[in-house]
């Protein structure tokens, strides 16, 4: 009754994939699906990918569909580091009025203008590569849930440039502009998972037979989970802590000249800024575990492992750099004054490891045996071959 | 002989009235001069401008002072008005940060901005039906520091040939931030409640900031930019008052005055 054919244990790629070892060779997929990188009707490079083409035909999503999904995270990481842009240099109210700016379609873009209204028209155009790709899915997908999850990504940035405009509107209320910063990171996730889902790499068959070492997978899957929670977490305290003015609240690090870890005077700043640096170590640990786990469970997912463990110490690194590029405030006595690029930076490293954490997520639940198990009892005879997966 | 004692007798009259007329009018020409300075791409270097304290009713009694810094001036920065040309053609020779500590010849202090508080009377001061003004212009403020009743209406124009935002971010009245994307663009606002130190900003270009005090009382002034300021009595009576003296980088400070015949005399030197 099942229409789908059996994925319990053959290998599509037959002399692709070492016995024992899972059925992706290195490169097969990245992220955003850039794995299926093969033109457009011409022959995939790769076993794993001619494998899943051949299996499943009409429902592997189309090499042009496969790049816009990457290309659509790719954009969201610049509309993230736009509005990054806009936080650093205090030019989210230099344009007053929305949706119009100065009530015009093009206000001149001088001064902050260039990044309230630039991060403006950078949102407006994703706003529309996302419509475009809902009805690109919503035309040729068979999945049930892939499509549900183009419309939701919709329905995300509609709410994003919403929110957006009510921040404006509201002038920047912090709870507003939170919740901005985070459905972003959001949007993030959902656009990856997309981009994965209409992966090669997504649709490749596995050896499945369950291995001795599954429990280890397990477990490497797990904390790849925790990881990528952590990461969310933690982008959420760096919103509350960059929305509530906190970011220099401790404007030393490691410790002060004289040693301390904290300021004489400890108020919501510093408890806020304390928080986000503290649980930065949590993130820190958990990440490079999920990561040594990760690659040594899989071999073929060790360089994305490797790829997120050296991005959690560049944005540690990242974190600390704000902190040592503060300059004093010549007009106060105590205030500082932080420079916009490396925060800017830091946003966009945020916001490229939570998408790194959530793809080797994703790459590990599907290239775990609780993956099959749950795909294997999901199966339904009404959908055709390689739908729902 | 009759004709001259009759001039006399006029010109007499006049400055008597010129006495007794409010002293609210001292307030516009400083503004305008001040305006006028700014527009010829002084603004560091307005004139001596006391901005006199408005007051409704007769100004009887006055009290006069200097605020001067002494110590080593922290320095001021150039802006980088690179972002937008037409700032950076009014500025040819650059510009340096407005506001911060700018001391004038002799040590004078520039922009505190002096009020009475103890001693007082509780009654409540009338807003003055003609607003104060904030002109946008060179891509500054002027003025700089300004005070007014509460709820008098300031003007807020844009004598610049770009676009501004202004946003002011009181803690206790309404914020606001309004567009005025063209030249000679004008905008009315004021604030309900007495709140001192309203910043005001300008959120296209970061380096413009102005203060608004909004007062209860009318008995304030701001030094200019020799330090001097004046601060007009009305009907006041002789006593001994409060004096807090607030400075935008150098902070707070308080002392006390006595008023005398109507007269009083209060100088202050930031130290740093």
């Amino acid at each position: 009754m099942n229409s789908r054919p059996d994925r319990g244990t053959t290998a599509i790629a037959p002399g692709a994939h070492a016995p024992g070892a899972m059925a992706f060779p290195e490169g097969a997929a990245s992220p955003g699906g850039a794995g299926a990188a093969t033109a457009a009707g011409a022959p995939p490079r790769d076993g794993i990918a001619r494998g899943a083409a051949a299996q499943h035909g009409s429902a592997m999503p189309s090499a042009a569909r496969r790049r816009y999904g990457a290309f659509l995270v790719l954009a969201t990481l610049f509309l993230i580091f736009s509005g990054a842009e806009v936080k650093s240099r205090q030019a989210g109210l230099s344009v007053p009025d929305w949706p119009l700016s100065y009530g015009m379609w093009w206000p001149p873009m001088v001064g902050n203008v260039f990044f309230e209204h630039g991060h403006r028209v950078i949102a407006a155009t994703l706003g529309l590569l996302i419509v475009i790709m809902a009805a690109w899915t919503a035309r040729t997908e068979p999945r049930r849930w892939v499509r549900t999850l183009a419309w939701s990504a919709l329905g995300a940035v509609i709410a994003q440039g919403l929110l957006g405009g009510l921040t404006v509107i509201h002038l920047l209320p912090p709870a507003l502009s939170m919740s901005h910063g985070i459905l972003a990171q959001t949007l993030l996730c959902a656009l990856t998972w997309l981009a994965y889902a209409t992966s090669v790499e997504w649709f490749a068959r596995r050896d499945g037979a369950l291995q001795a070492d599954a429990d280890r997978r397990r477990r490497a899957l797990r904390t790849a989970g925790w990881a990528a929670g952590a990461v969310y977490v933690q982008l959420i305290l760096g919103a509350l802590m960059r929305h509530n003015e906190a970011g220099l609240a401790v404007p030393f690090f490691p410790t002060s000249p004289t040693g301390a870890l904290l300021p004489d005077l400890i108020d919501l700043p510093v408890v806020l800024h304390m928080l986000h640096r503290g649980f930065a170590v949590i993130v820190l640990l958990l990440v490079l575990l999920a990561a040594w786990r990760v690659a040594q469970a899989w071999r073929h997912l060790a360089r994305h492992a490797s790829l997120l463990a050296g991005l959690v110490c560049a944005q540690v690194l990242l974190g600390a750099t704000i902190i040592w590029t503060a300059q004093r405030d010549p007009d106060s006595e105590t205030a500082w004054i932080k420079m916009p690029v490396p925060a800017s930076l830091h946003v966009l490293l945020g916001a490229g490891l939570l998408a790194t954490a959530w793809l080797l997520c994703l790459r590990c639940w599907r290239a775990s045996p609780t993956s099959r198990a749950a795909l294997s009892s999901a199966a339904s005879p009404a959908v055709p071959a390689g739908a729902d997966r | 002989m009759m004709l001259a004692e009759t001039l006399t007798a006029v010109l007499l009259l006049t400055v008597a009235c010129a006495d007794e007329s409010p002293a609210i009018s001292d307030n516009a020409p400083a503004a305008q001069q001040a305006v006028a300075a700014a527009a010829t791409n002084v603004v560091a270097t307005t004139p001596a401008v006391v901005h006199e304290a408005k007051i409704s009713g007769a100004a009887k009694g006055v009290i006069r002072g200097t605020v001067k810094f002494e110590g080593d001036a922290p320095e001021r920065g150039k802006v980088d008005l690179s972002p937008d040309k037409v700032c950076a053609d009014d500025h040819k020779d650059g510009m340096a940060t407005p506001g911060g500590v700018q001391v004038g010849t002799g040590g004078g202090l520039m922009d505190v901005f002096i009020q009475l508080t103890s001693g007082v009377p509780e009654s409540k001061a009338e807003a003055p039906a003609e607003a104060a003004v904030i002109d946008q212009i060179g891509c500054t403020y002027v003025p700089h520091v300004l005070g007014v009743i509460k709820k008098q209406k300031i003007e807020i124009l844009n004598s610049d040939a770009t676009l501004h935002n202004i946003h002011a971010q009181p803690k206790t009245n309404k914020e606001f931030n309004l567009a005025m994307p063209n030249k000679g663009d004008k905008r009315e606002v004021e604030f309900k409640k007495d709140e001192q130190a309203i910043h005001i900003k300008c959120d296209v270009h970061p380096w413009m900031s102005a203060y608004v005090f909004s007062m209860e009382h009318p008995y304030f002034a701001v030094s200019g930019a020799d330090g001097s300021f004046s601060i007009n009595l009305g009907e006041l009576p002789d006593g001994e008052y409060g004096v807090k003296l607030w400075h935008e980088v150098l902070g707070t400070q308080e002392g006390k005055v006595t008023v005398k015949d109507g007269a009083g005399s209060f100088d202050f030197t930031y130290k740093k």
